[in-house]
């Protein structure tokens, strides 16, 4: 058999390797930065959700607009869209299975106008 | 010189199981038997001297080089268990694949017929028998003239004449001065073995500690010259064209050899003409189903192809291979891109020509925001690919359609704190990217929506990176 150990590794090492918070890794440095910088902007929009405080605006002072907004469209919309989600839990292909959601959204569409 | 090294290597798999303390190394020209009973830690071992596992402490070189770079893989072929290759690659044409990641193969007809595949040219996986598959595996191990070759339980599921194949193979390699580590416990073969070997080494679990030891080392014969052996360093730089070059066309052929998928790309698009022909909706209409088209290829096209080909095994050999992660995806993406490509245009070209879309002039910006866009999201579905299942994939994707919509516009009853959050959404900043391409009313933060994209792309990015590095990707 080889000799014994010639290298040892602090017990500290174990399992360093393959953790999400090894703070070393550049990668997790650069994301934990970016997760910080998140969470100071929804600091920020929320505490000046509703005020004429505007820098960025977006989901604070305006109200986003919707653009869908006749109750008889979103109801084929609604219809599609559970179709489509349906079947991809019976495992169709999400490709096929919107295919089939756009199918209901013109049916649905065709009968409620 | 020493072609694998373990310096006091250790890795706790589990409460009652790991490897303690492993050092060995293994010399130019030895022919290695590893033992051990079933659990004992042998394949664990194997993960780490490629580089598909990390040591919780302690070193391991291969080649001279850590496991985890590619170039290490240069001159090492391995035999493993649970891997397949992709099942609509023909066996000429996955040998060729294999040789573009070596930077000195042998032809693929010297491949072939040093294995005896060479009427089986045309035959997909799926149609070799088992000692045919077992032959090209050897064939692959074999596609650089490797100076070491690493066996798992090479014969454990072959029959008689197929374990005479095998045989002939490895002492093949013996007479070229192949360095072989082979992973076996078939007392069938004990003479064969005998014949051969020239050091053997046994791991045994204790049950008491719960870990797995070097408990004998044993020399048995002589070492062989490998003075018939070609050098040549494998510090060269990796030529990263051809790869990705082969890498691309693989990729293709493994698309137009599903023509159900391709149906589904040609059909999807052409539901555009169930839009209504209204001059204040159309063009909305239009975007919406164009977005919603692109996000479910990018997402669900990319995940489910790299899931299904992490669980059958594929992903496995690749990373057995000098081929470095960034051309596998690299390919991947590009495909993926050519796929959105032919399905936006097919979307634009009958939105304006069917249903009579105007632009003003504008098709290009909408062509480029919407393709550029969904970077992040084809990004996203790489991240998917590599934490989930294929099932789970295809649901998640199921599930981002609603959110994509909701967040982009479909008015649904949620409170207004909840709507506070959708600018978070990159669904949000994707939809007022491509509102603002075609001219439409938008939010007027460009350049906060393209921030928040290209933020996202670098999140999806990571996640993707952590997801690949992760152990259990292999292991599962």
């Amino acid at each position: 058999m080889e000799s014994q150990p010639e290298k040892s590794t602090s017990p500290s090492q174990a399992g360093k390797n393959t953790s999400l918070f090894d703070f070393e890794k550049p990668i997790v440095k650069v994301m934990g930065v970016g997760f910080l910088f998140i969470l100071l902007i929804t600091v920020f929009f929320t505490i000046t959700r509703g005020s004429d405080f505007c820098v960025f605006t977006i989901g604070s002072c305006t109200d986003i607009s919707h653009r869908v907004n006749e109750p008889m469209a979103v109801v084929g919309v609604v219809a599609g869209v559970t179709a489509a989600v349906a079947l991809t839990f019976i495992e169709l292909p999400a490709a096929m299975a919107v295919g089939v959601g756009v199918l209901v959204w013109w049916l649905v569409n065709s009968l409620v106008n | 010189m020493n072609l694998i090294e373990l310096n006091n290597v250790s890795k706790r798999l589990s409460q009652s199981f790991g490897l303690d303390g492993i050092s060995m190394t293994i010399k130019q020209g030895e022919f290695v038997i590893l033992k051990g009973k079933n659990g004992s830690g042998k394949s664990t071992l194997l993960n780490m001297i490629f580089g598909l596992d990390r040591p919780d402490s302690g070193e391991v070189k291969l080649d001279g080089r850590s496991p985890q770079d590619p170039k290490s893989k240069n001159r090492v072929g391995a035999v493993l268990q649970t891997v397949t290759p992709p099942k609509d690659i023909k066996v000429k044409e996955f040998v060729e694949l294999w040789r573009s990641y070596y930077p000195k193969p042998l032809s693929t007809e010297e491949i072939l017929h040093a294995v005896d595949l060479k009427g089986k040219h045309d035959y997909f996986f799926d149609k070799l028998s088992g000692g045919e598959k077992q032959r090209l595996y050897f064939a692959l191990a074999i596609a650089d003239l490797p100076k070491l070759l690493i066996v798992d339980e090479p014969t454990k599921e072959l029959d008689a004449e197929g374990k005479q194949d095998f045989w002939e193979q490895i002492t093949r390699c013996r007479e070229q001065g192949i360095t072989i580590l082979m992973v076996t416990n078939e007392s069938s073969d004990r003479e064969k073995i005998e014949a051969l070997t020239t050091r053997c080494i046994t791991l045994e679990w204790n049950k008491e500690d719960g870990k797995s030891k070097i408990v004998a080392d044993e020399i048995v014969g002589n070492i062989t010259s490998s003075a018939n052996q070609e050098e040549y360093s494998t510090d060269e730089p990796q030529n990263f064209i051809p790869m990705l070059l082969r890498q691309t066309w693989a990729e293709s052929l493994k698309l137009f050899r599903n023509p159900i998928y391709l149906l589904g790309i040609l059909l999807l698009p052409c539901m555009v003409v169930f839009l209504t022909p209204d001059e204040n909706k159309v063009n909305i209409q239009l975007l919406f189903f164009a977005g919603i088209s692109l996000l479910t290829f990018a997402i669900e096209r990319i995940g489910s192809t790299v899931a299904n080909e992490r669980s059958e095994g594929w992903l496995k050999l690749l990373r057995i291979s000098p081929l470095p992660p960034t051309v596998y995806l690299a390919a991947k993406i590009l495909i993926s891109l050519a796929i959105l490509i032919v399905n936006l245009l097919l979307i634009l070209y009958l939105g304006a020509w069917r249903i009579g879309v105007q632009a003003d002039g504008r098709w290009v910006t909408i062509f480029s925001s919407l393709i550029l866009g969904v970077i992040p999201f084809i990004i996203l579905g790489l991240a998917l690919g590599y934490l989930f299942k294929p099932k789970s994939v295809n649901v998640i994707t199921g599930l981002s359609i609603p959110f994509a919509l909701f967040t982009c516009g479909l008015p649904l009853p949620a409170p207004k704190s909840v709507q506070d959050l959708i600018p978070f959404s990159p669904f949000y900043h994707y939809g007022q990217l491509v509102l603002w391409s075609a001219g439409m009313e938008y939010d007027n933060y460009l350049l906060l929506h393209m921030f928040w994209l290209v933020w996202a792309g670098c999140i999806f990015g990571f996640l993707a990176v952590w997801a690949y590095q992760r152990d259990e990707v292999v292991q599962r």
